[in-house]
């Protein structure tokens, strides 16, 4: 049972990267303004992009996908800073210091200051 | 037992032209574990760039100072796939022309760069000094040194002339040849192969884990490089080396400035006549990913447009912010004294980290 709603998205890449030459090119996070979120892994793939998406409640944890690229774990740091998703295992105060910054500037209603 | 030593290298080092900091795990001389961390800088450009997508243009080409040119070409591009519009052939070769000469002034200053932090002052020099050529040579097409503002949305504002063609063709000459002789000193010096040869490497396991790219994953025994589909009439092929370390990455870069300036030859050769621009009216709408290759690796474009003058959201992704996180993998094993020339060799830039 999928306990993030990105597990899926996670296994698949693994799947992909597995069986052919994939790299992770950059993760997207789009606020949908409705309450959700969306994230888009961006893969190159034998040389051509290709993206997995998924979407999600706003205030739900999603799983990282540092285990499977180490590359990961910085992209994601970077998504808790400006738009203020939790990955397990992950902590944000890559870009912005917490306790002191804005919270998820780039969400459409931007979260406040701690 | 010997003990562990925490050193802080940067924000604020000699060598580091940006703020960045490398928290080093020291046993005796011996690098055993490092901590990359940036963010000392963060500007936010991503939301103000999404607020007006006429001013975009004018702010992505500030995104960063070495290649302001890609930023802004990557993101007319994004913007004439939203609007379905094909810019002139012209235009699209004066673009790949001005992209290439900005990857001489980037290979340039990054060779020189690493030259300065060997301690190796007059060959830093002598690179800055071909590099000021380049630079002239660019404001004398588009009219400014680093920002070159020609791009706009459908095609390009500037023309090249013949005479500038003339001029600019003579220019790369006169390069070739006096920069063979600085090639020859980053190849063939002993001590420069001393302080970079086994140094900071980068297996192709951990460059395909730490999804590096440009230059640092070229040097590892990747092949990959962007231009092998935009550049693909002027028959271009990637330059791969297989070592990995500080060395392998400066010789990629050495090796493909001759191959810029044989690109630009044959772009100018292939010059087409026509319009420089088409025109583009109303807003844009949809989605749009495009990337191109930089001086330092991949960058990538991402639009979302509904049909307003904002943007409802503007991805841009940067090589330098992949590529400085894999210096993590790189530095154990490596001696303190070797950590400044490991660093430069990646190329980091943190405008382009940090946005």
């Amino acid at each position: 049972m999928s306990i993030h709603a990105n597990d899926g998205a996670i296994e698949k890449i693994a799947e992909r990267q597995s069986l052919e030459n994939v790299r992770l090119a950059t993760i997207i996070t789009v606020d949908k303004g409705d309450g959700n979120l969306e994230l888009i892994y961006v893969l190159d793939v034998n040389g051509a992009l290709t993206s997995i998406n998924c979407e999600f409640p706003q205030d739900q944890e999603l799983a990282s996908l540092s285990s499977v690229f180490a590359g990961a774990e910085n992209m994601e740091r970077e998504i808790i800073d400006l738009m203020g998703i939790r990955f397990e295992g992950i902590r944000g105060g890559l870009f912005l210091e917490p306790g002191s910054s804005i919270i998820a500037p780039l969400r459409k209603q931007p979260l406040g200051v701690k | 037992m010997t003990k562990t030593t925490l050193i802080p290298v940067g924000p604020q080092h000699p060598v580091f032209l940006e703020p960045l900091n490398i928290s080093l795990k020291l046993k005796e001389e011996t690098v055993v574990g490092a901590e990359i961390n940036y963010g000392f800088n963060h500007r936010g450009l991503e939301k103000a760039m999404a607020a007006d997508f006429r001013r975009t243009i004018y702010m992505c080409e500030r995104i960063c100072g070495i290649c302001s040119f890609y930023h802004s070409t990557a993101y007319c591009q994004s913007m004439e796939s939203l609007f379905k519009v094909e810019v002139p052939e012209r235009a699209r070769f004066i673009r790949l022309v001005m992209m290439e000469c900005q990857r001489l002034t980037s290979h340039t200053l990054a060779l020189g760069h690493t030259a300065e932090a060997m301690g190796y002052e007059s060959l830093f020099m002598q690179l800055f000094r071909e590099r000021e050529a380049l630079m002239r040579l660019v404001n004398d097409i588009s009219g400014n040194r680093v920002h070159y503002s020609i791009n706009t949305i459908g095609g390009v504002r500037r023309d090249i002339p013949m005479e500038k063609q003339k001029e600019m063709l003579s220019v790369l000459d006169g390069l070739e040849t006096r920069f063979a002789k600085l090639a020859k000193v980053f190849k063939d010096d002993r001590t420069i192969k001393e302080r970079t040869i086994g140094k900071g490497v980068l297996t192709k396991e951990m460059a395909k884990k730490y999804c590096v790219v440009g230059p640092v994953a070229r040097a590892s025994g990747i092949p990959e490089d962007i231009r092998t589909s935009y550049c693909r009439d002027l028959d271009f092929q990637p330059i791969v080396r297989d070592e990995g370390d500080s060395y392998a990455r400066s010789m990629v870069r050495v090796d493909e400035t001759f191959q810029s300036i044989q690109l630009i030859r044959k772009a100018l050769t292939m010059l087409p006549e026509g319009p420089l621009e088409v025109p583009v009216k109303g807003n844009p709408s949809g989605e749009a990913f495009i990337r191109l290759e930089a001086p330092r690796g991949e960058v990538i474009y991402y639009v979302k447009a509904k049909g307003t003058v904002d943007l409802e959201r503007i991805k841009v992704k940067t090589p330098a912010f992949v590529n400085v996180a894999a210096l993590s993998a790189m530095v154990p094993g490596c001696e303190m004294p070797d950590i400044p020339v490991i660093t430069v060799s990646v190329d980091p830039c943190i405008c382009c980290t940090e946005r």
